[in-house]
């Protein structure tokens, strides 16, 4: 293997895992799929409406 | 129904729907009927009503909840959608119910003998929007009125013909009857869509149990059908008119469906 096709192998990589770090551990970037925030001014709904949030993630 | 939830405390100042103007969140429930203060001090605060305004016209789905508790922001917040909650420290009432559907309803309802939970079957007759409950629906919390003038929204759930309206401080009744609306829905002229409510505990654990008329299937207590229809229905799952078999083809082709017109 020639060091030209070795150096475009590791761009290649590192390009790739670039994109993966900030497409799916960046919760700032938008990476396409949809999100539903929800606002809450006590933790305790959390528990309280255990089925209401089920039956948002369609559970 | 699969949605990607993300809870953040409404308090918090760091709160962004944007990122590059680009949106981040599709949809936002607000689960926060206290909170009382818009946070004025970062000019580029997220949850600024005009910011939620933006969203909302962008193609977005924004679902409230309130109680009687209902602080200012939420109030002011609804006021755009032409829904207006009763005046502070105000519930809605009914005892008549405990004696009138006491052999329809569940026992350990009957038991709490309390009167700041109302029932009602009152919904809209549209089937797009929710089904007629079978059994009926159990709300806690504040009325609401809409603006007449306003052609975009429209009452989900009514009050029960006995039930009140009733300040807690001076015990003036302020409505009654059908007047009070418990749930509303807004669609814009872009199809977007705000589900209104002044009852947290709608959609509680504790309402899902207790609206089954047996306590034993809260996942098909009435409850429970209705707030999953209103998810449908806030969220673009029903209701929407879809395009189906569309064709493309030469304005004079000698191609043309006219299997119907012939018929």
């Amino acid at each position: 293997m020639s060091i030209s096709t070795k150096f475009l192998l590791i761009t290649a990589f590192l390009i790739t895992l670039i994109q993966r770090i900030f497409s799916e551990y960046n919760n700032l970037v938008y990476n396409g799929t949809t999100k539903t925030l929800v606002l809450i001014d006590d933790w305790n709904y959390l528990n309280t409406h255990s089925m209401f949030w089920d039956q948002l993630r369609g559970r | 129904m699969e949605f990607n939830l993300e809870f953040k405390n409404i308090q918090d100042p760091n709160i962004k729907l944007t990122y590059f103007d680009q949106y981040i969140y599709s949809n936002i429930i607000f689960f926060a009927p206290t909170y009382n203060e818009e946070i004025t001090v970062k000019s580029d605060y997220g949850l600024k009503i005009d910011n939620l305004l933006k969203f909302f016209d962008a193609g977005h789905d924004i679902m409230i909840f309130g109680s009687s508790q209902a602080a200012g922001y939420i109030r002011k917040l609804v006021n755009e959608f032409g829904v207006d909650y009763d005046d502070y420290d105000t519930v809605v009432k009914d005892s008549v119910y405990l004696y009138n559907y006491k052999e329809l309803l569940n026992k350990d309802l009957l038991d709490l003998k309390e009167n700041e939970i109302v029932v009602t079957k009152n919904t809209i007759n549209i089937p797009a929007v929710t089904k007629l409950p079978k059994g009926f629906i159990l709300y806690e919390g504040i009325g609401m009125d809409i603006d007449l003038h306003n052609q975009y929204v429209f009452p989900i759930l009514k009050a029960d013909e006995n039930a009140y309206s009733i300040k807690t401080a001076t015990g003036e009744i302020i409505s009654n009857g059908e007047k009070i609306k418990l749930v509303t829905g807004y669609q814009a002229r872009n199809n977007r869509r705000v589900v209104i409510t002044g009852s947290i505990n709608l959609c509680s654990d504790r309402f899902y149990i207790l609206s089954s008329a047996d306590g034993t299937n809260p996942t098909t207590s009435p409850n429970s059908v209705f707030c999953q229809d209103m998810l449908n229905w806030n969220f673009q799952r029903s209701g929407v008119l879809k395009y189906e078999n569309i064709r493309h083809q030469r304005v004079y082709s000698n191609f043309y469906l006219n299997r119907k017109r012939t018929a």
